[in-house]
């Protein structure tokens, strides 16, 4: 069977594609941020664990906000990827349905874990392994999942596996990107992971807390080692691409290759600077790095998919109504964020 | 359709959509609720000084975080996540047609996100306007996601206008859009009051503990009477066959309707107990229950709420199964499969059957139902079905039960599926066609020379006896005319000083009564078990009866024989269950405990609970009555079994009636079977033969026929209106003036009276009953009964050693004694 037969058909969508593909990779973007943070701590947490260090309920209570934050505002990209590719998106769901669900279960418990650690590393000096243990373990099998329905939601010709699987068990794991892939990803948590612990090193500086340097070293060094492992990885991943798609991170595509080189030059800055312990500038050029490499994701998926779908085919019935209201609302939201964000936490009341 | 089905088995109906959505739905609720009362709380407290009410609403408010974005965050995602895996196409269409609304409930799902964060971060003054504010701003964008989501929940519910134009806000300010924003916002502060009930009862001090459970109690029971009357509001502007639904008027979903005013009342009396005080350990139990009842208040909301939606995901858009409306008109010319882009078989052969039926069950019905789930098992459901019956059941679905979708499919893909349903899923062999073994009856010796000559046949060439005590459906039973000829050159009917008995072997006798020129036997007791038959089955549902006639000495003057047919193979099982009570025959109590647990379904009645035998004509009677209500026997089972059987020709009637040809009596025995003819030449398709029985209870008035003529569609042009046992299929239409036939098509010229029907017509002499010369109906001469060539020829081989009617080919010696050269009788009779 043709894998082009699979595939369903797209339905119409109310602005132009642009409009969406723009909110898709700013949102994906900031999801990946927190999601990296989030999954970085704990990866760190873990690490850190074996012995009593500074910093660690610090650590572990920033895990649950962070949790919800990524929840949050992952909903928005999976809101976005479906409006334009959701007949590729809603079979590799379908095809490995029992993970995708189990996706939820799994960032559930690890999210009550987050705050169990948190009120438990608050109340005691425990070090809290077995949890840091646990949480590892749960959201590296989330990202293990989301990366293997990356690679089904481009690979049509994997899809044929449904007739001899169709329980929601397959999985992509014949596909040669999938381990750098994850990798790649997983990698690039524990450097954020180093980064936000240098953010709580460098906060506490400000305290004047005499470990504090060491603690924004430590994080940096996290960040630095892991960033330089996530280009090997990164290298692995790009090596393993089909041919055609390799070409056109070569020079093929000048989109593909320009991110390509501006994404590869920002974390070799970022590298650099978390080396010469400079934090903030690090931590902008990682969030730069971040950005352009989810641009460049959205262009490898459109490589992969090419030959069957162009999103700017989809048929369009206007709402500007709808983007109106949503923009606004995006206005009103952020603005009650930001004011609650930057208010001072505690209050000077009358206690 | 365009989607692959998830082909799961324990799992599979929707469980995880189901378990998913009840979770997260009450905790969205109490969201909302919760977060009006913490900014009442916390006002309180800042602005009226219950300082001391601090830590309990710290402890509140923090209770409240984790459930809320824990389990109702994620369970909330979870749903995206379960229903983009069981329901891609609705899926689709959701974010499709809205994803700028979703988009913006996500703005005020962050929003709650960062101000409950910093709220809980900012709870160690006593006193804080910003803390205020920030409970207040979180309610509101709470409430602001409430009423973008109920948007989109009340669309699939009542889609309005948007289902012609495909516009956001026709969709999204639909019928049902403000009575449900009112309902679920009464609801979810009720349930934040039901939860303070719950952790009020963590506050140590006794006056503070009771003050705020009067206070919750509040919360918890004053919005009830906004949440039933939005509730009637809502259901007000449903259409009538969503309330049927909605008001669990439909017996299929009237377990929710029960819920919810049973939990009603008790999260009342629950807030009731409370306030009016308890000590602690009862409160805390009478909190817990209370908690429990609104859970179930909500839930059985949800239920009655998604069960006014069935058949659809989105209500005339998709249905539950994925298939769009627009397409599904189409498949059943088309075939389903061949559509279907995720099926392996694109067309049923006789190879791939099971396999395609086992693919049609995911595509079509296993977004429902599970295999051996808590889900709609559809194990137990199909159990009680052959594979004919489920093709039956096929064929009705989404008509007379509207909370199913059709089968979308050709007759190839439906039989595929039924055989799937039945034969793959319990392993149950297709039914080899009964084994009859043949014994031929000799008929009594006849001398030429005899002064006498006894015709005998019986009412109907079938009685149908149904042989289960739980139910009397008070068919007329089995009846004999019989005459008696004195031979001659002018023969005589002979009716006085003669006595007339019958006697059919271990079963019944009686004496005949004369009735005008003939005698009579009414209501004779058969079975169809007291003769054991050589095969050995012990079934006979040909059971000869011997007549004698015997002057008033008591000298026999003449003996002749006649078969009395009468046969328990009702083919109720076929859909109702049950085995057949006795060999291949008989309906088991099992099948009329089934039959009457459809018929309370479908009617609410009581039947099943009774313990005497139902006799259903005491309800459906056959006499047109005035103000008559309830319709005829007759037609109410063939209205409604009409709508299952449609389509299926003469197959249609062996379902039900002892006629088919594999079956243990095949009762539709002479010459017209013969002929190549079958029941619908005379009885019409079971559409048409039902379409004219429903419009005479129409033509009566009597309230309800006109839905189920509604969902027939005639094959042939609609036939005048017919009572049942009077109006029948008049002979002389293709035996003009009795000749033979000039065409084969008698359904819809019927019989005016019972006196024309062919059991009471007499010839032109007004003296032979046609069924004297030529046997019963369906057994006419030559017959060929299945039990033995000749069964049902014994007359005519007795009298004239020739199978055919008496004195047929100018055979006029029988009665006459002497050649004839006039057909007085009627036409024809071989003398023209």
């Amino acid at each position: 069977m043709e894998p082009s037969a699979l595939i369903p058909a797209a339905d119409a969508i109310p602005a132009a594609p642009w409009f969406f593909r723009l909110l898709l990779d700013a949102t994906f973007a900031a999801h990946l941020l927190f999601m990296n943070a989030m999954l970085g701590l704990c990866l760190v947490g873990l690490a850190r664990s074996g012995r009593r260090t500074p910093a660690l309920g610090q650590q572990a209570g920033m895990v649950p906000g962070l949790t919800a934050l990524t929840v949050n505002i992952g909903v928005a990209p999976l809101l976005f990827v479906q409006v334009l590719y959701g007949q590729f998106l809603y079979v590799s769901n379908v095809l490995m349905g029992v993970y995708w669900f189990c996706i939820t279960l799994a960032v559930m418990a690890a999210y009550g874990m987050a705050y169990r650690q948190k009120y438990a590393l608050h109340a005691s000096r425990a070090t809290g392994s077995l949890l840091w243990a646990l949480m590892c373990l749960l959201l590296l099998g989330v990202s293990l999942a989301q990366t293997h329905n990356a690679v089904l939601l481009v690979r049509p010709d994997l899809w044929q596996g449904y007739f001899e699987k169709p329980d929601g068990t397959l999985l992509a794991w014949n596909d040669p990107t999938l381990i750098p892939r994850w990798l790649h990803f997983v990698t690039a948590s524990a450097a954020m992971g180093g980064l936000a612990l240098a953010m709580i090193g460098r906060s506490r500086e400000r305290k004047h807390d005499p470990r504090g340097a060491e603690l924004t070293a430590e994080g940096l060094n996290w960040f630095g080692w892991a960033t330089l492992a996530q280009i090997v990885w990164g290298v692995w991943w790009l090596m393993a691409l089909p041919r055609p798609l390799l070409s056109a991170f070569m020079g093929g595509d000048a989109a593909a290759t320009g991110l390509l080189l501006t994404g590869l030059a920002g974390a070799l800055a970022a590298i650099g600077l978390a080396f010469k312990g400079r934090l903030m500038p690090a931590a902008g050029a990682a969030v730069a790095t971040v950005a352009v490499m989810t641009a460049m994701r959205g262009v490898l998926r459109q490589l992969y998919l090419a030959q069957y779908f162009d999103p700017q085919t989809l048929p369009v019935n206007p709402e500007p109504s709808t983007v109106v209201m949503f923009l606004s609302c995006v206005g009103l939201s952020l603005a009650v964020v930001i004011w609650a964000a930057r208010h001072p936490k505690v209050d000077q009341g009358r206690a | 359709m365009e989607y692959p089905v998830l082909q799961w088995t324990t799992w599979g109906g929707g469980l995880l959509i189901a378990l998913v959505a009840t979770i997260h739905v009450f905790i969205a609720h109490f969201a909302v609720g919760g977060g009006l009362f913490i900014a009442v709380m916390e006002t309180r407290v800042q602005r009226l000084g219950l300082t001391s009410l601090k830590d309990y609403l710290r402890r509140y408010a923090k209770f409240f975080l984790v459930l809320t974005m824990v389990v109702g965050g994620l369970t909330g995602v979870g749903i995206w996540f379960s229903i983009s895996i069981v329901a891609p196409g609705a899926t689709s269409a959701l974010i499709h047609g809205f994803v700028l609304g979703w988009a913006t409930e996500w703005t005020f799902f962050l929003a709650e996100i960062v101000t409950l964060l910093t709220y809980m971060r900012s709870f160690e003054g006593a006193r804080s306007t910003r803390r205020l504010i920030l409970a207040w701003l979180y309610f509101v964008f709470a409430f602001g996601s409430l009423a973008v989501v109920q948007g989109f929940i009340s669309f699939m519910l009542t889609p309005g206008d948007w289902l012609e134009t495909k516009r956001y806000w026709d969709g999204f300010f639909n019928p049902t859009y403000f009575p449900g924003l009112v309902f679920r916002s009464a609801i979810a502060a009720s349930i934040a009051g039901v939860f303070g009930l719950m952790t009020a009862q963590g506050v140590d001090d006794e006056r503070e503990r009771t003050r705020l459970t009067r206070f919750c109690a509040l919360w918890a029971v004053l919005p009830l009477p906004v949440v039933v009357t939005s509730g009637w509001w809502h259901i007000a502007v449903l259409s009538p066959e969503q309330q049927l639904l909605a008001l669990g008027r439909s017996p299929e979903v009237a377990a929710g309707m029960r819920v919810f005013w049973w939990a009603t009342p008790a999260v009342l009396a629950g807030g009731a107990l409370l306030a009016a005080g308890l000590p602690r350990k009862a409160a805390r139990a009478a909190a817990a229950l209370t908690l429990a009842a609104s859970f179930l208040f909500l839930g059985s909301y949800e239920y009655m709420r998604e069960a006014a939606r069935r058949p659809y995901l989105i209500t005339g858009h998709i249905y539950s199964n994925g298939i769009l409306v627009a397409d599904a008109a189409s498949l059943n010319q088309t075939g389903f499969l061949a559509k279907a882009r995720w099926a392996r078989n694109k067309t049923v052969t006789a190879e791939n059957r099971l396999d395609a039926g086992r693919e049609l069950f995911f595509l079509q019905c296993a977004s429902c139902h599970s295999l051996g789930g808590p889900m709609l098992d559809m194990l137990p459901r199909s159990a009680r079905y052959t594979a004919s019956g489920m093709e039956a059941l096929l064929t009705g679905l989404g008509r007379i039960s509207i909370y199913m979708p059709p089968f979308f499919g050709n007759e190839a893909e439906k039989t595929a599926l039924a055989a799937w349903l039945t034969e793959g899923l319990h392993k149950t062999a297709p039914t080899p066609p009964a084994a009859i073994a043949q014994t031929e009856e000799a008929a009594p010796a006849f001398a030429d020379t005899a002064e006498y000559v006894l015709t005998a046949a019986p009412d109907h060439g079938i009685q149908m006896l149904f042989d289960s005590g739980r139910i009397a459906p008070g068919n007329p039973g089995q009846g004999l005319t019989v005459q008696l000829i004195r031979r001659g050159p002018s023969p005589q009917l002979v009716t006085e000083n003669v006595t007339l008995t019958f006697v059919v072997d271990g079963q019944s006798m009686g004496t005949l009564a004369p009735v005008g020129r003939a005698f009579r036997a009414d209501d004779i007791s058969l079975s169809p078990y007291a003769a054991p038959s050589a095969s050995g089955s012990g079934f006979q549902p040909y059971p000869v009866a011997v007549i004698q006639a015997r002057d008033a000495s008591g000298a026999l003057l003449a003996e002749t024989k006649a078969v009395l047919p009468v046969s328990t193979e009702l083919g109720c099982r076929n859909c109702h269950g049950g085995p057949w009570a006795r060999g291949a025959a008989g309906v088991a109590e099992a099948t009329a405990a089934d039959i009457l647990k459809a018929h309370d379904r479908m009617n609410l009645t009581d039947l099943s609970g009774r313990k005497n035998t139902v006799n259903c004509r005491s309800c459906h009677q056959d006499a047109d009555t005035p103000d008559k209500t309830i319709p005829n026997l007759s037609t109410a089972i063939h209205g409604l079994h009409a709508v299952y059987l449609a389509g299926r020709g003469a197959e249609a009637c062996g379902m039900c009636h002892p006629t088919a040809p594999e079956g243990v009596t095949r009762a539709f025995r002479g010459p017209h079977q013969a002929a190549g003819l079958d029941c619908t030449n005379c009885h019409g398709t079971m559409e048409d033969h039902a379409l004219a029985l429903l419009a005479h209870e129409q033509n009566q008035g009597v309230p309800g026929v006109a839905r189920l003529i509604a969902l027939l569609t005639p094959v042939q042009e609609p036939a005048p209106a017919r009572a049942p046992w009077t109006n029948e299929p008049r002979c002389q239409t293709c035996h003009t003036d009795l000749k033979a036939p000039e065409n084969f098509q008698a359904f819809g010229h019927w019989t005016a009276g019972g006196g024309e029907l062919f059991k009471a017509r007499r010839d032109d002499l007004d003296a032979m009953f046609c069924s004297g010369c030529h046997g019963q109906m369906h057994g006419l001469y030559p017959a060929h009964n299945p039990y033995g060539e000749n069964r049902d020829n014994l007359q005519p081989l007795q009298y004239q050693n020739a199978a055919r009617p008496l004195g047929s080919g100018g055979n006029c010696e029988v009665c006459h004694t002497v050649d004839m050269d006039m057909p007085v009788h009627h036409p024809g009779m071989g003398l023209d």
